[in-house]
């Protein structure tokens, strides 16, 4: 091949790639028919554990406090709405927040488990985001691992006394960050490469999605401050209110 | 286009103006789980493309949807499907290999013919299980959906938040729809700053009001006797044996085009 034919080609690489970046970047939902079975069910087993944890601990609220399921039922709807709505960005691609870091942070990892497998159901059915035999492995990347990285760095941050606003930043942004990585190797495990195996595999996911990822995590962190500055301002009662949620930071 | 909530897209409407919306939910949602598992597992480009095929005809046809929105439900999955395909379709290598390489700097980019059958079997294979569920949303509303799953026995705390979450749903985003508007009046979608601003107050916001309306909902329930259980009217689909049966003839002629595939080795096939 001469050399003017390849130039050629690795502009219409990059004029491709320009195409992909304003596409509807989502929080990295993996596809309907996208894994093998076996990879469903592994997934799906993988985060059956969390689930059940996160049930026992919200049935344990409401059983408590019967009032507390519309709470609970209002935060799930909060998330999927969050995470639904166009958010402003640079590119003038059309992305949306995850919302988990922030539900993380307010509702605590376990009840998130549940609400988010919850919330990803309704994404596959309303939105058409997501799927349900992928639905193992978008609960433990998106309402499990993320959120539980969100709340262990919120945490740290609050002990190491770093300011409220950059712990918060650091929750959302690490979380989203990680949500991103899981799901490149979950790709890449079921994906290796003949070459190089999963590692290479995974080099090359984490690649091809970090245009549109890594911005999007950091937007989704300061949005999560402006959010939480927001709720401090205005809702200091409800914040208390929202506290008796198991495990909530607030 | 699809539904729009006030500019925000859903698809849940199509379901109330289908044909296929009298047809038993359980029914369809247990062919459409089963079908989604066969065509996965079967993983064969003839049996994704058969699927695909008969899926368009049972929405379009048979559900009485227009073509051009039919086929505009598949952009959402799309972008996921082209970033997801690239990595999997090319690789990377300090050295070169693969069987068509290009250099850039001191990385090959390569790929192969093998790589590239890969991704267009998958690519093929996604658009089928993604029909089989739009087949499914698209004529069954999300509440029998969510009562069909009760009827299978999903914990019935899940299956309460579930319908209390969809309700919620579309409270919230009518305040967001609001609040949103009220902001881009105000010129507060001006700038990328302020955007950012407007939109974490606005959500803020919502969460507030969230909080809010979640009691006086939960005032409003007790007031109707709730007692711990949420009750609601299902209607009666009745279960035909034409159902069962085409439902049937559906899945053996997934197998029998698997099988003729393999016998007479059609390329791909494998």
């Amino acid at each position: 091949m001469k050399r003017k034919e390849k130039n050629f080609i690795v502009l219409a690489i990059l004029f491709t790639f320009s195409f992909a970046l304003p596409f509807n970047s989502n929080a990295m939902h993996i596809m309907e028919g996208y894994l093998p079975v076996g990879y469903c069910v592994a997934w799906g087993l993988i985060s059956l554990p969390f689930l059940i944890a996160g049930y026992l601990s919200v049935k344990k609220t409401v059983s408590k406090d019967r009032r507390s399921i519309t709470l609970i039922a209002m935060s799930g709807a909060f998330v999927f709405v969050l995470s639904s709505l166009k958010i402003p960005s640079v590119t003038g691609s059309c992305s949306h927040m995850t919302g988990t870091g922030l539900a993380a942070i307010l509702f605590g990892p376990s009840a998130v488990s549940i609400l988010g497998i919850i919330v990803l159901i309704f994404q596959a059915i309303l939105l058409a985001h997501g799927g349900i035999t992928t639905l193992g492995a978008n609960t433990f990347s998106m309402a499990i691992a993320g959120p539980f990285v969100s709340y262990v760095v919120y945490k740290i941050c609050k002990k190491a006394k770093v300011s409220d606003n950059i712990s918060i930043f650091l929750a959302a942004f690490l979380g989203d960050l990680l949500t991103y990585v899981v799901t490149s190797f979950q790709l890449a495990l079921a994906y290796p490469m003949k070459q190089g195996g999963i590692m290479a595999s995974a080099g090359k996911f984490l690649l091809v999605f970090a245009p549109t990822q890594v911005p999007l995590a950091i937007i989704e962190g300061l949005l999560t401050v402006v959010i939480i500055i927001g709720l401090r301002t205005y809702a200091q009662s409800e914040l208390k209110e929202i506290g008796f949620l198991d495990g909530g930071a607030n | 286009m699809a539904h729009q909530h006030g500019g925000y897209y859903s698809i849940d409407l199509y379901a109330f103006h289908s044909k296929l919306k009298s047809v038993n939910p359980e029914f369809k949602l247990i062919s459409a789980l089963v079908s989604l598992i066969l065509t996965i597992t079967l993983n064969n480009i003839y049996v994704s493309i058969y699927v695909f095929f008969t899926m368009l005809f049972v929405s379009v046809v048979l559900g009485g949807m227009d073509v051009k929105e039919y086929l505009s439900m598949f952009i959402a999955p799309f972008s996921f499907i082209v970033l997801a395909c690239i990595g999997i379709a090319l690789g990377l290598s300090f050295h070169e290999s693969g069987e068509f390489s290009i250099r850039l700097g001191s990385i090959y980019i390569y790929t192969s013919q093998f790589q590239i059958i890969v991704t267009m079997k998958l690519v093929i294979k996604v658009f089928a299980c993604v029909s089989i569920m739009q087949s499914l949303i698209l004529s069954t509303m999300p509440y029998e959906i969510i009562n069909a799953l009760r009827n299978m026995h999903l914990p019935k705390l899940l299956v309460e938040l579930m319908n209390l979450i969809y309700r919620f749903i579309f409270i919230l985003i009518e305040s967001y729809m609001n609040m949103q508007n009220s902001a881009i009046s105000r010129l507060g979608y001006r700038n990328f700053k302020t955007s950012m601003m407007s939109f974490g107050n606005i959500a803020s916001n919502i969460l507030i009001v969230s909080l809010k309306k979640a009691n006086a909902y939960y005032t409003a329930m007790e007031a109707r006797c709730f007692d711990g259980d949420l009750n609601f009217l299902q209607d009666e689909k009745r279960l035909y044996i034409r159902n069962i049966l085409s439902a049937v003839l559906f899945v053996l002629l997934m197998f029998f085009i698997w099988i003729v595939s393999l016998k007479l080795k059609f390329p791909f096939a494998i």
